[in-house]
């Protein structure tokens, strides 16, 4: 049994869809990042499942139970579910230990108020205030306090965006460590990508109100279900292809790999910035447009000369082109590339 | 709605035998087993429907109680529909109605004229004893009108004190005349202004400094600045304490009867004397109308314009007076002269004469206790009735709740007088029981100032964030225990605030105790009123002072708990 399975959900706010025909099982123990552009509904989502709204159709079923389904709904304090808020929601009132023990009754609550402490490696600050703690701390106070009662699933919004980027690191590896140590399921939002591959045991991606693919974070770029995901995850171009026996034949060149189409299909060809090399060449197919310095590396745009199609290419920092030098661009992926039937849009 | 879901509930429990509910009940009970025994104490019983419903049927009655007034007076123009007409068409009807009108303006004009320089001075540049002055100039608005007019009556009357000062060395024998518009706008203006100057001094801090200096630096100087961005800026804040001062003006019934000024109030008040009592009401729900026609007027305004208050990151350059500072230094003497050393003073002299007179103190303890229970009863029952209203206006946005937000918005325009005599006639015709009873006051203040309360409760509510109590419902607490446990810690000092508010405004009302306290029940209010309304001037001293300093140690304590609460 799934902790958590969401079947067919919808939800509009005022008539405006956020979530629709949303499907989505987070097995036990597992880890799953729902992942996209602000507004897609990811929140939405999470909200449906912790139970502060209620779906216009579809089912949602927490353990062996069913919590949301046409003509019943079950209010949050009675689904087992932890939430971590993304401003981590610490009652303001309450000291450390009184915000820990909220959630939890009868004897044996001090106890488990330090023992959870101390997990998130907060021990001895049950008498503070929320307000005495910093960032980090309050984040993994609120984590402590929706961990507590052992709930079936934790849910968690966002919980890394309020902090700076050197604390973010440093405590997503945290935070995963204790999830993996209770063996809680959990379920995260985020429209960080990195954070989402990182923490991820699987990566839910959505947009516009839909799933569009739910799979291991390599899966996602080895084969990405839609043009969506292709696009979103790893910043692809896309280039058009043509299928033959054995490969894709591209304008920059042919792919050799198997294709399960007939030959002669029209398709487009998933090409990942590292897919691509440059070489300088005056007689080159394509000229750079701009590029971006990131250290170890560039990141070039490039224009085909033919087809004014730009494509994004990564080059290791040695290889330093000024705006408008005449450039050969080649695919050399190494690996089968993902491909998609030319769009009707294009 | 409420009453479908309220229904649906009841089917669902009585001919589905195996769904919604009882399914969950069933599966809940099937899993107790594996659930820690920390959760099964938490299955209390379902409180799920109940409170939303008390919710409503609370602010029902509230709004029911808002309308009273206003349709009893409406019925009743219409059963009265010749005579009402008639009414309306007498000339007298108009002439008070420009008068009142002309009142109100005049002194939204003149308090503008002084609390707009008082605000730019005391934020704005480096004008000495900023602080003092600061400190001083909101200071009137503890003085209630009446109390404030029978100062200046007694001070610059006829006979009053500065020209029997004046006629032993010069010979003064007259002076102009205070009575009538100039007594009501002068006492009205000096009283009202602090409304615009704490909205205007409010909105020049918070106004970003790099407004003005872009504006410098696309080349404009500082005049054609202040003229095209500063004042612009400003513009809401001045309709906001612009609308506030003219409702002050509008609803006012101490000052212009002390004054002799017939607007509205006072004809109101005299015709309810002479058992003119339909004229009565009808130019009670006239007055209202005056009154709604100004908020909507407000609203308009305020729609318009939206400017965003982020709050300044620094704080704003100061304007190097120079020489200007003397006739500022001047100006601002003045406005804390006329506004506070003169009625402070003249009302230390009354008391000082009549306690050498030998004037009898012995009835003000009872006088005082009633005041003070009546006033601190009313603002416990209104801050406590505010509170459904205040968490559906916050929590539960819909098209009802707006429309119940926009309903407490306009009682706040309801004059004291016209809520009075409607309570009074609907008390008679209708809840003889309740006619002269201390219930019945009560209930009027709480009709006269629940939009206080409701406004102090939301902006409380508006504090705590919905995440707050998601979390305590996620962590297993019913939408009761979530309030009892998490809400009402947090909001306890916006309940504290619109109480003290209440306590505050009550302590001071003056047509609504006149007209509904039980025979005998005298207040503070109504001892100086009937002092002063027989000339007894050294008499209504010692109850004035004690309605100034009990009214003005809530706002006291309301202020210094949000400079403490300000980190």
């Amino acid at each position: 049994m799934n902790p958590v399975h969401c079947e067919q959900l919808s939800k509009s706010f005022r008539s405006v869809p956020a979530v629709q025909q949303f499907s989505l099982s987070v097995r036990p123990g597992e880890i799953m990042a729902l992942l996209g552009p602000s507004g897609c509904g990811k929140t939405t989502v999470l909200r449906l499942i912790a139970g502060f709204e209620r779906p216009d159709a579809g089912r949602i079923a927490i353990g062996e139970r069913e919590v949301a389904a046409p003509g019943l709904f079950v209010p949050p304090e009675r689904r087992h579910v932890g939430m971590v808020f993304q401003h981590y929601a610490l009652f303001p009132h309450l000291s450390v230990g009184d915000n820990v023990a909220y959630g939890l009754r009868g004897k044996g609550r001090q106890a488990a108020v330090r023992e959870m402490l101390d997990l998130v490696g907060l021990g001895g600050l049950e008498r503070r205030m929320p307000h005495e703690l910093s960032g980090g701390q309050q984040q993994r106070v609120a984590l402590a306090r929706a961990l507590a009662p052992r709930p079936a699933v934790l849910l968690l919004d966002e919980p890394f965006s309020n902090l700076d980027a050197d604390l973010r690191a440093a405590l997503r590896t945290q935070v995963r460590e204790i999830i993996k140590h209770v063996g809680t399921t959990a379920l995260f939002v985020t429209h960080d990508q990195e954070e989402a591959l990182y923490m991820g045991d699987r990566v839910a991606v959505m947009n516009a109100g839909h799933l569009e693919q739910a799979a291991e974070p390599e899966a996602l770029f080895a084969a990405p279900a839609t043009r969506f995901v292709a696009e979103f995850i790893g910043q692809a171009s896309f280039v058009p292809a043509a299928v033959t026996e054995n490969g894709l034949d591209t304008e920059l060149g042919f792919v050799p790999q198997p294709v399960s189409a007939p030959s002669g299909t029209l398709v487009e060809a998933v090409a990942r910035p590292d897919d691509l090399v440059l070489s300088a060449d005056p007689q080159g197919n394509a000229r750079i447009v701009s590029r971006t310095f990131r250290g170890g590396e560039y990141v070039y745009e490039v224009a085909l000369l033919g087809s004014q199609r730009t494509l994004r290419c990564v080059c290791n920092h040695v290889h330093d082109y000024a705006a408008d030098t005449r450039v050969r661009v080649a695919l050399a992926p190494g690996h089968a590339l993902a491909w998609f039937p030319v769009s009707e849009a294009r | 709605m409420l009453v479908r879901r309220a229904a649906m509930g009841l089917r669902r429990a009585s001919t589905f035998p195996f769904s919604g509910r009882q399914r969950e009940q069933h599966m809940s009970r099937a899993e107790a087993n594996h659930i820690p025994a920390s959760w099964r104490s938490l299955r209390l019983p379902r409180l799920e429907g109940w409170p939303s419903l008390a919710l409503w049927a609370a602010a029902a009655a509230c709004a029911a109680v808002l309308l009273l007034p206003t349709v009893y007076l409406v019925i009743r123009a219409f059963t009265a529909s010749d005579a009402a007409l008639q009414t309306l068409l007498r000339p007298r009807t108009w002439e008070t109605v420009a008068r009142t009108a002309g009142l109100a303006l005049a002194v939204t004009a003149a308090s503008s004229v002084i609390a707009v320089p008082l605000a730019w001075l005391t934020v704005r540049t480096d004008l000495p004893l900023r602080r003092l002055w600061s400190v001083l100039t909101p200071l009137p608005l503890v003085i209630p009108s009446y109390v404030g007019a029978y100062l200046y009556a007694s001070a610059l009357g006829p006979r009053g004190l500065l020209q029997q000062a004046l006629e032993a060395p010069l010979g003064i024998t007259r002076l102009p005349d205070i009575y009538g518009f100039p007594g009501a706008l002068f006492t009205l203006t000096l009283l009202s202004y602090p409304y615009i100057l704490l909205s205007a001094r409010a909105a020049l801090q918070r106004m970003d400094p790099a407004l003005e200096e872009a504006s410098r630096g696309l080349g404009s100087g500082a005049w054609g600045t202040f003229l095209r961005v500063t004042l612009p800026h400003l513009r809401p804040a001045l309709g906001a304490g612009g609308l506030l001062v003219a409702l002050y003006a509008l609803r006012d019934f101490g000052a212009v009867a002390i004054m002799r000024y017939d607007t509205f109030t006072r004809v109101i008040y005299t015709q309810y004397r002479s058992f003119d009592r339909s004229q009565a009401a009808l130019f009670a729900l006239i007055l209202i109308g005056l009154t709604l026609v100004l908020l909507m007027l407000e609203a308009r305004l305020r729609g318009r314009a939206r400017y965003d208050h982020s709050a300044a990151t620094r704080p704003p350059a100061q304007v190097a007076l120079g020489p200007w500072r003397w006739p500022a230094l001047l100006f601002c003497g003045l406005v804390v002269l006329l506004s506070l050393a003169l009625p402070a003073g003249v009302l230390v002299y009354w008391l000082v004469r009549g306690l050498l007179a030998g004037e009898a103190l012995g009835s003000l303890g009872e006088i005082t206790l009633n005041s003070v229970s009546a006033a601190a009863i009313s603002a416990l029952a209104t801050t406590l009735a505010a509170l459904p209203v205040a968490v559906l206006v916050v929590r539960r946005a819909s098209g009802l709740t707006r429309a119940l937000e926009r309903l407490v918005y306009s009682a706040y325009a309801l004059p004291g007088i016209a809520v009075a005599l409607a309570l009074v006639f609907f008390g008679v015709n209708y809840a003889l029981p309740l006619y002269q009873t201390f219930a019945m006051l009560i209930l009027a203040y709480g009709v006269l100032f629940l939009p206080q309360a409701v406004g102090a409760l939301r902006a409380a509510l508006l504090q705590v964030h919905p995440s707050l109590e998601e979390s305590a419902r996620s962590l297993g607490r019913t939408p009761l225990q979530v309030f009892v446990t998490i809400t009402a810690p947090l909001i306890r000092p916006g309940f504290t605030a619109g109480a003290a508010l209440v306590f505050l405004t009550a302590m001071k009302e003056l047509p609504a105790t006149l007209i509904l306290a039980p025979i005998g029940f005298q207040t503070l209010a109504t001892a100086v009123w009937s002092a002063v309304s027989e000339a007894f001037f050294a008499r209504a001293a010692a109850p004035a002072l004690l309605i100034v300093l009990l009214s003005s140690v809530p706002m006291a304590l309301i202020t210094l708990r949000e400079h403490r609460d300000r980190p």
